[in-house]
């Protein structure tokens, strides 16, 4: 995503708007993306320092905002890998060389090089060359597989344009058609600290972007620009995110499915967004319980993360991710009365405030980034064993610490 | 009946009871509408006991109870006479405050000694990974009960336990309230920033503070640290020590020119800041270059008039004299153990490849800097080049030359560098070599630096 200072906007009829690459753009989007390509071979250091002088030039030959320039140059340079260009790990090139040089009362470079050279079965050219080949400014620059094409430059730049923005968000509103419920439940799987609501016709999704938490802000700046590509290629879109852009100032940034980052972007193969490792390790565990594909589709946007099932015992496993206090008292307590019962998981590491978990909230699994399947089962137990044993009362004053991997505990905080 | 409860409760200190609004005026204590009682930082705990004392308030005391018990002793170190003063003066000061010692003076040993007298649970702070460990090596000399870790993927918690800044900032509003006495290793870092909430979340009454260098005395740093901390309660210059306690220091200063591309080039890019710095100073002379250069960079183009300025501050800071200087110094030392400092990482690189000595830089990973400094250390190289890295927080083996190319970061670095080389040994003397450009602000940077050596300093000899 783009860095803050190399976002551009642009405004109309008092509404802003990302300030996009088109074909208008053309022109000079190929002539950056030939001078980036001319560089195949060459350090990172040199193409650095050569295009930090290009830069302005190409703005004025073009006569277009060196921001621009600069925020195409950051999104062109990166889709080039690197290598280390030498023959031997360069710590051992040094570590060899500067062990030599520091052999003999009398300093004589070449006769070092030479020495080290031969220890290493390499020229003393490319002993010299390798010394510090594997510093990030002297890897040698490798060419994409296929060659990065000028339309292809303006969607990556349009797409990175757009993620920068929502990293520098407070507040994300979604508002989209009502068959597009699933965005809800992507959102929901990314961890995403939202809430929804809607009719038949329109749903609306209020996101808060990552300058409104006080922990992981940089962490959740990724995983809500992570989530923007699932809303590529939904009809009827408007999106508006309040961000602070330059100079603290708060701007609404408007996009619709109209704009050029819809357009040529492709949307991203659907996915359940379901950890596919914790679904092959609870079938692996052979305990009998078996995770139902897809949930229930009747309510798609209720829809659980994972709906676990063994016999005639159905599960719900919510899984939370980035959470403040408020939000994972405002999850639980969205949670259905009826039905089968939910077990809440939540992921400790992605607290977003300093706050603890409310002293009222029971029945929570607490795991630190990986969700442990094995201890996820036995708390799913011993919540079917808790509804059987009162089933009016349901979970109260259960509480499960999946931190510890021990087994859960019937005692309550 | 007691009227006041004291707990800690997520970093601050909860109070309960009818005496915790009325009596508790002055020391920080606020109601918290959220929870419903009254909140002070951590860091007042002290103060809030004294003042219940003072008026004659019943408390219960829940932190008291919860603190950690030591289930050794500390044995005290023997002391030098300068050090001996320091403990002295820490306990005149009411046990809160900072101790300034050169680096090599032995500040871990004062540290000890207080500990020693304290006879409490302690909580030690450190800056980086390396000087964990090597705290912990220093306090099993003095101390045979269990010392925990908390940092570099250890967490293991006990009555004396060593800390980095990173997770004391993440941890303390746990666990700030099990230590009677906490020590803060270069602790003027703690004088800005977010980090300082770590301290702000300890209770420990007992707080000290060690540093190479004093806050600016009337700095915002110097208000902060008084605060949290305490005040400067000793100050020792390496000019008091050099000779007796620490190494006999020589400094060479050696003057260089530019050549006339590089001042051509040094003039071309300072002129359009130098003009304007000029002209701001005209109108208000009380402006400082550092005020100076936030106005500019906030003027249209500043950013452009900056930049110049900061390329031509790196021509004078390693020309072309200077670098074949570097070379020469490296070559007539080579019998010797050298620290080569430059201002940026760059001129390191292009040091070491001239002259094959190691680099260790913010790209060295820890493997391998851990191996470079083992070798100096067996003698196997004979120099080391760095731009920050070596500045503080690592332990460096005992060296005798320095060679100081350029610094960017004012008499701060210049004092922990110098010290790097001043660890005292029989027969020892050390020598550091500053080199100055001439006619450019390398002169005038360089005179700023070396103030906190004067005027009790060392020898200096001028070479042109």
């Amino acid at each position: 995503l783009l860095p803050r200072d190399l976002l551009s906007l642009t405004s109309h009829d008092r509404e802003t708007t990302p300030r996009y690459l088109t074909a208008r753009d053309e022109d000079w989007v190929a002539a950056v993306v030939h001078e980036v390509r001319a560089w195949v071979g060459r350090t990172i250091g040199e193409r650095a320092l050569a295009l930090r002088t290009r830069s302005p030039e190409l703005a004025a030959e073009h006569g277009i905002a060196s921001r621009l320039i600069d925020g195409l140059l950051h999104v062109l340079t990166r889709t080039y890998s690197s290598e280390v260009a030498c023959g031997r790990d360069p710590v051992e090139v040094r570590a060899i060389t500067f062990d030599e040089a520091a052999l003999h009362t009398t300093f004589d470079r070449e006769a070092a090089l030479a020495r080290a050279a031969a220890r290493l079965h390499l020229d003393p050219r490319q002993v010299e060359a390798g010394l510090f080949a594997d510093r990030e400014r002297a890897r040698r620059i490798v060419a994409p597989l296929a060659p990065v094409s000028s339309v292809e430059a303006r969607d990556a730049f349009n797409l990175s344009l757009v993620e920068g923005l929502l990293a520098r968000s407070a507040r994300v509103v979604i508002e989209l058609d009502a068959a597009g419920d699933e965005v809800i439940r992507f959102a929901r799987r990314a961890g995403l600290l939202c809430t929804w609501t809607g009719d038949d016709a329109r749903l609306r999704l209020d996101v808060s972007g990552p300058l409104s938490i006080l922990r992981h802000t940089a962490k959740y700046g990724r995983a809500l620009a992570r989530f923007f590509p699932v809303l590529l290629g939904r009809p009827h879109l408007h999106l508006h995110a309040h961000c602070l852009v330059r100079d603290d100032e708060k701007v609404v940034v408007h996009i619709t499915d109209a704009d050029p980052v819809f357009r040529h972007t492709a949307p991203p193969a659907e996915s359940t967004g379901i950890d596919a490792t914790l679904v092959r390790a609870i079938e692996r565990l052979g305990t009998g319980w078996e995770v139902v594909p897809d949930g229930l589709p009747e309510d798609r946007v209720l829809r659980p993360d994972l709906v676990l099932r063994r016999g005639a015992c159905v599960v719900h496993v919510e899984i939370i991710r980035f959470h403040t206090t408020e939000h994972l008292r405002r999850r639980i307590e969205s949670l259905p009365r009826e039905g089968p019962p939910t077990l809440v998981c939540l992921d400790e590491s992605l607290a977003c405030d300093r706050a603890a978990v409310p002293h009222d909230v029971h029945d929570v699994l607490r795991f630190r980034r990986r969700l442990d399947a094995a201890t996820l089962l036995r708390a799913a137990d011993a919540l079917v064993d808790a509804v059987h044993d009162a089933p009016t009362c349901t979970l109260e004053g259960k509480f499960f610490d999946g931190t510890t991997g021990d087994e859960p505990t019937a005692a309550p905080r | 009946v007691t009227s006041l409860r004291i707990d800690f409760d997520r970093g601050t200190l909860r109070l309960d009871g009818a005496a915790a609004s009325s009596s508790l005026e002055g020391v920080g204590v606020l109601y918290d509408e959220r929870s419903n009682f009254h909140r002070a930082p951590a860091y007042r705990y002290q103060s809030v006991v004294e003042r219940a004392l003072a008026r004659e308030i019943t408390y219960e005391d829940v932190i008291a109870r919860e603190q950690l018990v030591m289930p050794a002793a500390i044995a005290p170190p023997l002391l030098r006479p300068y050090q001996a003063r320091a403990v002295e003066s820490f306990d005149d000061f009411g046990r809160r405050g900072v101790v300034v010692m050169p680096t090599g003076s032995g500040k871990t040993r004062v540290a000890c000694a207080i500990m020693a007298r304290a006879s409490c649970s302690v909580l030690v702070l450190v800056p980086t990974r390396a000087l964990l460990e090597q705290w912990c090596n220093v306090l099993r000399t003095f101390y045979q009960g269990p010392i925990g870790v908390v940092g570099d993927g250890t967490v293991r918690l006990e009555s004396l336990t060593v800390m980095t800044f990173e997770s004391a900032y993440r941890r303390l509003d746990v666990w700030g309230h099990r230590f009677g006495m906490i020590v803060i290793d270069e602790v003027h870092h703690f004088g800005s920033g977010v980090r300082s909430e770590a301290l702000e979340m300890c209770t420990a009454p007992v707080r000290l503070g060690l540093t190479a260098t004093a806050p600016h005395p009337a700095s915002p740093g110097e208000a902060r640290l008084r605060d949290l901390v305490g005040p400067v309660v000793c100050e020792v210059a390496i000019g008091d020590l050099i000779g007796n306690h620490l190494a006999d220091l020589e400094i060479v200063r050696i003057h260089v020119a530019l050549t006339e591309a590089e001042r051509a080039a040094y003039q071309r890019n300072l002129a359009p800041f130098d003009r304007i710095r000029r002209q701001l100073r005209s109108t208000d002379r009380s402006l400082t270059f550092t005020e100076c250069l936030q106005t500019i960079a906030r003027m249209p183009g500043g950013r452009a008039i900056v930049a110049g300025m900061n390329r031509a501050t790196e021509i004078a800071s390693f020309p072309l004299a200077k670098r074949r200087m570097v070379y020469r110094l490296l070559q007539e030392h080579r019998a010797d153990r050298t620290l080569v400092f430059t201002a940026i990482g760059e001129h390191a690189y292009a040091v070491a490849s001239d002259a094959l000595v190691p680099v260790i830089t913010a790209e060295t990973n820890r493997h391998e800097r851990a191996s470079i400094l083992d070798r100096f250390r067996d003698g196997k190289i004979r120099a080391i080049c760095s731009p920050r890295v070596l500045n503080e927080g690592i332990d460096v083996p005992d060296a005798n030359v320095a060679i100081i190319v350029a610094g960017s970061l004012g008499q701060r670095e210049h004092v922990q560098r110098i010290g790097r080389i001043l660890r005292p040994r029989a027969g020892k003397r050390a020598t550091a070599y500053e080199l100055v450009t001439l006619d450019t602000i390398d002169e005038a940077l360089t005179r700023a630096r070396r103030r906190r050596l004067a005027p009790q300093g060392p020898a200096v000899t001028h070479v042109s």
